[in-house]
């Protein structure tokens, strides 16, 4: 590991499914002005600007110029990362390492996207050409092949999907960010919702969103100065496995990177059990059966188990490990700052600013991002430095 | 939700894009199409080092790192190792039309091969679609040298 | 290869809609050219600049912008440049200019066409001013171009 590193500032938008009032540089100006507030910071403190978007979406080339400047990076050191669904966890990390490389002290992320300047087929019309565009079946198509997949290998049933839709958008109530919030969703609701793809209903799938999030990272000694409980990062790792859906065999159970990325973050802080140490995760659900699978896959349950998880209800808000207290990608989804939602979410708990949607006593927080198909990454947050 | 309740009036600049490409396929893509195309079989790469059967077939196995080696035919039968059924009216891109829904689509193991491919299926009932159902690529008369030169697999008994 | 020696490509095309919003900001700079021929600006509280076109925040002072100023409609020609041979994406016949002009008022320049005028005969620090489209709909465009005064 480099040097020490905290969280110690976030900021969001209100994210909804379109912001007329503002352009994607001014979107991101929000979320980069409530999080040096939140941190108490000035842009002038700042000395790095990494900024994360999935451009695709909004078919503007080059974001980080056209919007960097809302995230303050004018005249400043600034990189764009963009990975996909990994573009906002990727662009924490890579915030991270500039703080933690012992060459920058307040770095600040911003994860943004604007999805309802461009349209769905705008991403999905520009997949490989040679063998994926004649299909035209979409992120939810693709889903949907990995999920029949896994349906069969685990016994997941629908209504246990649905169970995980109603966990997380009545989390998000308690979310003054969030996109979906629905307080009185019902499981026959979910499953009522229109079919896009066997077997994924609307309802279990995520939202597209306007939106955009910012995470100030700290040197250890302005961290300490300046925060009273700082989030600091005890592992970030980065794995991505193939891209074509069929190199890879029952993605869902297997899902190589994202095993392997928290094999190595739990081996560096020494996590033997998951479910136990942890306090709160925000792993990243784009959509039901994902976040099932997802519990496998980080080991908080054994291989199989990951449906009675959420049946026995033991990642709801008063369960023995909250997963997505924020109510998830599921009722949020502004794909280049999802990801650094999640990151913000689990430091912001460890600040205690959590608000409505506060976990109590929490001192180690996980996240994580996803990526079209295979591509994970894993954060680790501790009240503790070490 | 649209939280923003603005009296002004909020504009939007309606941009519509043409963008036109062209992807050289490159030596391996170049053979897989040219023997589907003219003589109708599909053809995957042996990796030295693991043995797998790639389709489609590339210079280099990803996992090993190591270049490629024998070319093998795979197919054209197969098995469906997952499947869905889309809803959506999504437009075909090689004809511009939207497919008839619900339409079948799947990943579907060619025998001999280890990657499977990601392809249409005749088949969009999801109570008639199972997984290890067997398929068979249903190839175009007059075909082009792309992956639509297969139109789908078809159910088959065995 | 193929038979003519040539390489295989993948060739196509892809039509993708967008539409972007402008934001509240930029909104009521289209608005005003469109209703009232008028080119706005605001001003940053922090470094006094007036800055068009009208923007939400100062990108040097990262502070809201405050109040609005009219600016122009004429202006000084800082720089231009002829283009002589037409591509697909110009919206106009060459020989056409495009020029960057500081407007009365202004502290920032915008980047628009130059016309009305033998393009062939532009100078640097020439005055210009605004002319409007007769059809407007809230776009940059409503500034049909710069002509000399």
């Amino acid at each position: 590991m480099g040097k020490r590193v905290a969280i110690i500032g976030t900021g969001q938008t209100n994210h909804c499914s379109s912001r007329e009032d503002v352009n994607e540089m001014e979107l991101v100006y929000e979320a980069a002005s409530a999080a040096l507030k939140d941190a108490e910071m000035t842009i002038a403190e700042i000395d790095a600007v990494v900024l994360a978007n999935m451009e695709l979406f909004e078919g503007r080339a080059l974001p980080d110029m056209w919007c960097g400047e809302g995230g303050g990076a004018f005249m400043k050191h600034s990189f764009k990362i963009s990975t996909g669904g990994t573009s906002g966890t990727s662009g924490a990390i890579s915030g991270y390492y500039h703080a933690a490389s012992g060459l920058f002290d307040r770095v600040m992320v911003v994860g943004f996207e604007k999805h309802s300047d461009g349209n769905t087929s705008a991403g999905m019309a520009l997949t490989d050409p040679f063998w994926d565009r004649h299909i035209a079946a979409a992120a939810i198509g693709n889903f949907a092949l990995s999920v029949s997949e896994y349906m069969v290998d685990r016994g997941v049933t629908e209504e246990q999907s649905a169970k995980v839709a109603v966990k997380a958008r009545r989390n998000a109530c308690n979310n003054p960010h969030a996109h979906l919030q629905m307080p009185d969703l019902t499981i026959k609701d979910v499953l009522e919702s229109p079919m896009l793809a066997y077997p994924v209903h609307r309802l279990e799938m995520c939202p597209q969103s306007d939106g955009a999030c910012a995470i100030i990272f700290a040197s250890e000694e302005i961290a300490k100065k300046r925060c009273p409980r700082p989030a600091w990062v005890r592992a970030a790792v980065t794995r991505h496995d193939h891209i074509y859906l069929g190199e890879v065999k029952n993605r869902l159970s297997t899902m190589r990177s994202l095993r392997e990325a928290a094999r190595v973050a739990y081996e560096t802080v020494g996590i033997k059990e998951p479910l136990k140490e942890f306090d709160v995760a925000e792993i990243y659900d784009p959509l039901t059966y994902a976040e099932i699978a997802w519990y496998e896959a980080l080991g908080f349950c054994e291989n199989g188990e990951g449906a009675g998880m959420i049946d026995d209800g033991i990642t709801l808000m008063d369960g023995e490990l909250p997963v997505n207290p924020s109510g998830g990608v599921i009722s949020t989804n502004p794909v280049g700052a999802s990801g650094t939602i999640r990151v913000a979410e689990a430091a912001l708990q460890i600040h205690g600013r959590g608000g409505k949607r506060q976990i109590p006593d929490v001192n180690l927080a996980l996240a994580t991002g996803y990526g079209v198909y295979c591509w994970s990454d894993v954060v680790i947050l501790s009240s503790r430095p070490d | 939700m649209n939280r923003n309740r603005e009296r002004e009036e909020l504009i939007r600049i309606p941009i519509q894009m043409n963008l036109q490409y062209r992807f050289p396929a490159g030596v391996h893509y170049e053979r897989f199409f040219r023997e589907l195309k003219e003589i109708g079989r599909i053809m995957g790469v042996r990796c030295p080092e693991c043995e797998r059967v790639l389709v489609p077939p590339r210079p280099v196995c990803g996992e090993c790192f190591t270049r490629t080696g024998e070319w093998v035919e795979v197919g054209p039968k197969g098995t469906v190792v997952a499947h869905t059924s889309i809803y959506f009216p999504f437009i075909d891109g090689s004809t511009g039309k939207a497919r008839p829904i619900p339409y079948g689509a799947g990943l579907i193991q060619l025998d001999g091969a280890y990657s499977a491919i990601n392809h249409i299926l005749e088949e969009g009932d999801p109570d008639k679609l199972h997984i290890g159902m067997r398929v068979e690529a249903v190839l175009k008369e007059e075909r082009e040298g792309n992956i639509g030169d297969i139109l789908y697999f078809k159910t088959i008994e065995e | 290869m193929n038979d003519n020696g040539e390489r295989m490509v993948l060739a196509g095309k892809v039509d993708l809609p967008f539409s972007y919003s402008a934001g509240k900001t930029a909104s009521r700079f289209f608005v005003e050219l469109r209703d009232h021929q008028r080119i706005m600006g605001k001003r940053c509280p922090g470094c006094q600049r007036i800055i068009v076109p009208a923007r939400l925040f100062c990108k040097e002072c990262f502070v809201e912008t405050d109040e609005w100023v009219e600016v122009g409609p004429e202006g000084t020609l800082l720089t231009f440049t002829v283009v002589y041979r037409k591509e697909n994406h110009h919206p106009i016949e060459a020989p056409l200019a495009y020029g960057i002009i500081r407007l009365d008022g202004a502290d920032t320049s915008i980047v628009h066409l130059l016309g009305e005028t033998d393009v062939t005969k532009l100078e640097h620090g020439m005055r210009v001013r605004a002319l409007f489209s007769e059809e407007r709909k809230g776009h940059i465009m409503d500034i049909e171009c710069f002509r000399p005064v």
